[in-house]
C-alpha cells in the first residue's frame, strides 16, 4: 500500500493504518454513474476502496455534464460506466474497477453478492425497489440518496439488522414522483448527496462515527436547513 | 383536541401545496391527520408520503397534540 497517498487519512486517529488497510479490503458496488454516483466514485476511489463496482447502462448526453462531473465534453455518447471507471484507474490506479454495462434488474441482480455495500445512485424507483428487496435477502447493507430540485434524502439500509427501505414506503406511489429530468435540479446537489453517501460508505467501512440506521437526513440547500427523522421496522419481513 | 397545527412539507408537496400550512381541523392522530390533508389537498391522494411527528416518523396511531412537530416526507426519486 502506498501509505503517501493516504497519509492524510492514516493520520486521523480514528483510521489509521488498520482503518486503510480495511478500506483497500473492501468492495463497493455503485449503482449508477450519473449525479450521485459520479461523486461517490471519484471519493471512495480517492480513498482507496480495493475494488468499486460501476453499474450503469447510460451514455454520456449533453445535459448530464452541468451535475455529473467526471465528464468532460469529449465523453459524449461514450458510456457511462466505461467512463467513470477509466477516470477511477487514472486517478487512483492501486483500486480495480469492475464495470458492468447494464440496468441492474431482476434478472442480474445476483451481483451484489460479490459486495461488501450497495451504494443506490439510481434515478428510478423500479431499480431501488429491486436493490432494496435483493439486499435484505443477502442482508447487505445499502446506501440511499435521492434529490429533488435543492432537496436531498441520504440513509443506510439494512446495516446490521437495521431498517430497510420498505420500512419507510413499503411501496411504490401510486401516483408519479417527478425525476430530475422533469423538474430540474442544482448542480451541487448530488454532489453533496452524493459526497454523504461516500462518507457513511467510508464509516461503514472503517467502523468510525455514527451511521445513518434507521435515521433518514433530509436536507434542503435552499434553505440550509438539514434534519434527521428516526425510524423503525415497520415492514413485515418474509 | 389540538388548535392549529403548523405543518412542513418537503419536495414535490412542498411546491404543490407550500413549505408550511396551518390546518385548523381538530386531529387526535396521524391516521386522522392523513385523511384531513388528503380531503383538503387532493393532489396528496395516491403519492406516498410519510408523517414525522417530533423528528420520528410515525405511525397511524400516533397521538397528535398542540405542539407536535409535524413534517410530511415524500419520496424523492432523481439521482
Amino acid at each position: 500500500m502506498n501509505t503517501t497517498r493516504y497519509d492524510r487519512q492514516i493520520k486521523l486517529s480514528e483510521i489509521g493504518t488498520e482503518g486503510q488497510l480495511r478500506i483497500q479490503s473492501a468492495s463497493v458496488l455503485v449503482v449508477g454513474a450519473g449525479g450521485l454516483g459520479c461523486p461517490v466514485l471519484q471519493y471512495l476511489a480517492a480513498a482507496g476502496v480495493g475494488t468499486i463496482g460501476i453499474v450503469d447502462n447510460d451514455i454520456v448526453e449533453e445535459s448530464n455534464i452541468q451535475r455529473q462531473v467526471i465528464y468532460g465534453t469529449d465523453y459524449l455518447g461514450k458510456s457511462k460506466a466505461e467512463s467513470s471507471g477509466k477516470y477511477l484507474e487514472n486517478l487512483n490506479p492501486e483500486i480495480k474497477t469492475i464495470i458492468y454495462i447494464f440496468r441492474l434488474t431482476q434478472t442480474n441482480i445476483d451481483i451484489i453478492e460479490k459486495y461488501d455495500i450497495i451504494i443506490d445512485c439510481t434515478d428510478n424507483f423500479e431499480t431501488r425497489y429491486i436493490l432494496n428487496d435483493a439486499c435484505l435477502q443477502l442482508r447487505k447493507p445499502w446506501i440511499y440518496g435521492a434529490i429533488h430540485k435543492y432537496e436531498g434524502q441520504v440513509s443506510v439500509f439494512n446495516y446490521q439488522g437495521g431498517p430497510s427501505y420498505r420500512d419507510l414506503f413499503p411501496n411504490k406511489s401510486e401516483a408519479d414522483i417527478p425525476d430530475c429530468a422533469t423538474v430540474g435540479v442544482l448542480g451541487v446537489l448530488p454532489g453533496i448527496t452524493g459526497m454523504l453517501q461516500a462518507t457513511e460508505c467510508i464509516k461503514m467501512i472503517t467502523g468510525i462515527g455514527d451511521i445513518l440506521s434507521g435515521k433518514l437526513l433530509v436536507f434542503d440547500m435552499l434553505k440550509n436547513q438539514f434534519n434527521t427523522y428516526n425510524f423503525t421496522h415497520q415492514y413485515e419481513r418474509t | 383536541m389540538n388548535e392549529t397545527l403548523h405543518i412542513k412539507l418537503f419536495g414535490m408537496l412542498q411546491e404543490k401545496i407550500g413549505a408550511e400550512i396551518e390546518l385548523n381541523e381538530p386531529v387526535y392522530n396521524v391516521s386522522e391527520l392523513r385523511t384531513v390533508l388528503e380531503k383538503k389537498y387532493i393532489y396528496m391522494n395516491g403519492i406516498n408520503y410519510l408523517v414525522a411527528i417530533n423528528k420520528t416518523i410515525a405511525a397511524d396511531e400516533t397521538i397528535i397534540t398542540n405542539d407536535s412537530e409535524i413534517a410530511i416526507l415524500p419520496p424523492f426519486s432523481g439521482g
